[in-house]
């Protein structure tokens, strides 16, 4: 932190959803180091999101952690109705619960098709709506939460990347009628980030080590790769940047590289 | 504070959105080379306003669309502060016209600027950015990315520039050089002018845009700078647009239709009269 941007969101309050762990939990602590008092919105992690808070408030922030279940009916209201239990204004909204499930799409289910549909477009839609009053008197920020796995396929990742590609129509058109009102919408579009899922994954030391080597010497990115990025777009000072995907990977699509065929067709000494 | 102990060269960094570019990075504590072409008083007063904020300065001249002067004004830096860490392609220049009025010696001029000057500045300044790892942010245009009147030679040419910067940080990482470039929507600077009818521009993007109002440079400049700095270190070879959100709609309730539109008397008088009005 530094000392010309480390204030920016006192006095301000912040709701973040998925925020027991991975990048929601260092969204939730960027955004309190930087003054906000932060609502942690969490489902079944209730050890992670009470740390988060503890987190917090040991650098004498102010945080409260609330349980929902956003893709049960009206579970996204029933949140910003308890929020408001606790919190008389929304500046800052960041919807980063989200669920990711790997299976090449011989063997998807419609089961796990809809339940990434649910959790990370129709509950995303239904928290913004939910929250779009309170954001409004607030000149709020939306920062949205995608994936570069929406632009280009990752082997088994389809079921969130074509929910995320709605995510980012969906950005579109929020920012667009929005802006009218004041509330400006913005998207990071991750690359690979070491939340923890890797380890849940068959298939997940393999993509560590592609990202490793793709990623432009970086290695994984840390969840505190992210933080940085979705408070610049919650900040004022990208005030001119709206309906925009940002998309942070590390350059892990940025580029084709045939490095390895070149060496093992011409040998591992010729000259690149 | 953020930039303390690094050095950034920009062009084009006397004035508009450079200068801008060029007090805030100074602001987080970088020293500053500003490279000039020929305006010697402009940059002698931008000089001093930064040197005000307690931060070393340096002026170097040169052309930088030809090699010779590209090798001109390194000679100085070597000289001088000796020491790039980021490096801000910003001099920009472009001749407005159409397709069919434009003409070859507008058309290079346009490219030779915007394309390869920045290809030559970044190509001379590697051997400092390559020291520790440095940082290239580029200012675009939102022309790049979709079409203005009068605008193709440097829509055009910034398109080609967003690309050599796409390179720049493909072939570069190796040595931990991250590039990107920031895409603005109009602002508020002398080349508005350069438009055949600039107050159209400006009513243009105040009606369709944030907070009713142009772009001011301070918009961009915030971009810029925040892309030399280690918050945005997970982003590279990226175009960031920030254009106040005036093309990322279409607007057909404000869409004004004019009274011998045939497709207008088809519409119910409900219709009609939503179509007139501005939300």
């Amino acid at each position: 932190m530094n000392d010309v941007q480390c204030n920016r969101f006192e006095g301000q309050v912040a709701l973040v959803t998925g925020a027991s762990r991975g990048i929601g939990a260092a969204v939730a602590r960027r955004l309190a180091a930087e003054g906000a008092a932060v609502a942690v919105a969490y489902n079944t992690d209730e050890a992670g999101a009470h740390q988060v808070v503890k987190d917090i408030e040991s650098m004498g922030g102010r945080a409260v952690a609330l349980q929902q279940e956003l893709t049960q009916n009206r579970g996204p209201k029933m949140l910003l109705d308890a929020f408001k239990e606790h919190f008389d204004r929304l500046d800052v909204l960041v919807p980063c619960a989200g669920h990711a499930e790997i299976l090449p799409l011989e063997d998807m289910t419609i089961d796990v098709w809809q339940r990434s549909f649910a959790i990370h477009l129709d509950a995303v839609l239904e928290t913004c709506q939910a929250s779009y009053e309170l954001l409004q008197a607030s000149a709020g920020r939306i920062v949205l939460l995608s994936t570069v796995g929406s632009h280009a396929a990752f082997t088994g990742f389809a079921s969130v990347g074509a929910a995320k590609a709605g995510l980012e129509s969906l950005l579109q058109y929020m920012a667009s009628e929005w802006i009218r009102k004041g509330v400006r919408v913005n998207a990071v579009s991750c690359g690979t980030v070491d939340t923890g899922i890797l380890e849940r994954w068959d298939i997940g030391p393999k993509v560590r080590s592609f990202v490793q080597k793709k990623t432009t010497g970086l290695g994984i990115a840390k969840p505190e790769a992210v933080s940085p990025i979705v408070a610049f777009l919650a900040a004022s000072e990208s005030r001119y940047i709206v309906g925009q995907s940002v998309i942070a990977d590390g350059g892990m699509t940025l580029g084709i590289d045939f490095e390895e065929w070149v060496h093992e067709i011409y040998g591992k000494d010729a000259a690149l | 504070m953020q930039l303390e102990g690094k050095v950034a060269l920009i062009t084009g960094g006397t004035r508009g959105i450079g200068l801008e570019i060029s007090h805030r990075l100074a602001d987080r504590g970088a020293d500053l080379i500003l490279a000039y072409k020929k305006d010697l008083e402009n940059a002698t007063e931008a000089k001093e306003a930064l040197e005000a904020k307690g931060r070393r300065v340096q002026l170097v001249q040169g052309d930088l669309r030809k090699p010779e002067g590209v090798e001109a004004l390194f000679e100085q830096v070597k000289t001088g502060l000796d020491q790039i860490d980021i490096l801000v392609l910003n001099a920009a220049f472009g001749t407005m016209g159409e397709v069919d009025r434009m003409g070859r010696f507008s058309w290079r001029a346009s490219y030779d600027t915007n394309v390869l000057s920045p290809m030559l500045t970044a190509k001379a300044a590697l051997p400092w950015l390559k020291r520790k790892g440095g940082v290239i942010t580029a200012t675009s245009t939102l022309g790049a990315h979709t079409a203005y009147p009068t605008y193709v030679a440097i829509g055009s040419s910034k398109a080609a520039m967003e690309s050599l910067v796409k390179y720049m940080a493909f072939e570069w990482a190796k040595y931990g050089i991250r590039a990107n470039s920031v895409a603005a929507g109009p602002v508020e600077t002398r080349a508005i002018d350069w438009f055949r009818y600039p107050e159209a521009v400006r009513i243009f993007t105040a009606k369709k845009g944030l907070a009713g109002r142009m772009g001011m440079p301070a918009d961009i400049a915030e971009v810029a700078v925040w892309l030399c700095t280690d918050e945005s270190r997970w982003i590279w070879g990226q175009s960031i647009v920030a254009e106040g959100g005036i093309l990322v709609g279409v607007d057909y309730e404000s869409w004004k239709a004019s009274d011998d539109d045939d497709n207008t008397k088809s519409t119910s008088p409900e219709a009609e009269s939503k179509a007139g009005g501005v939300a």
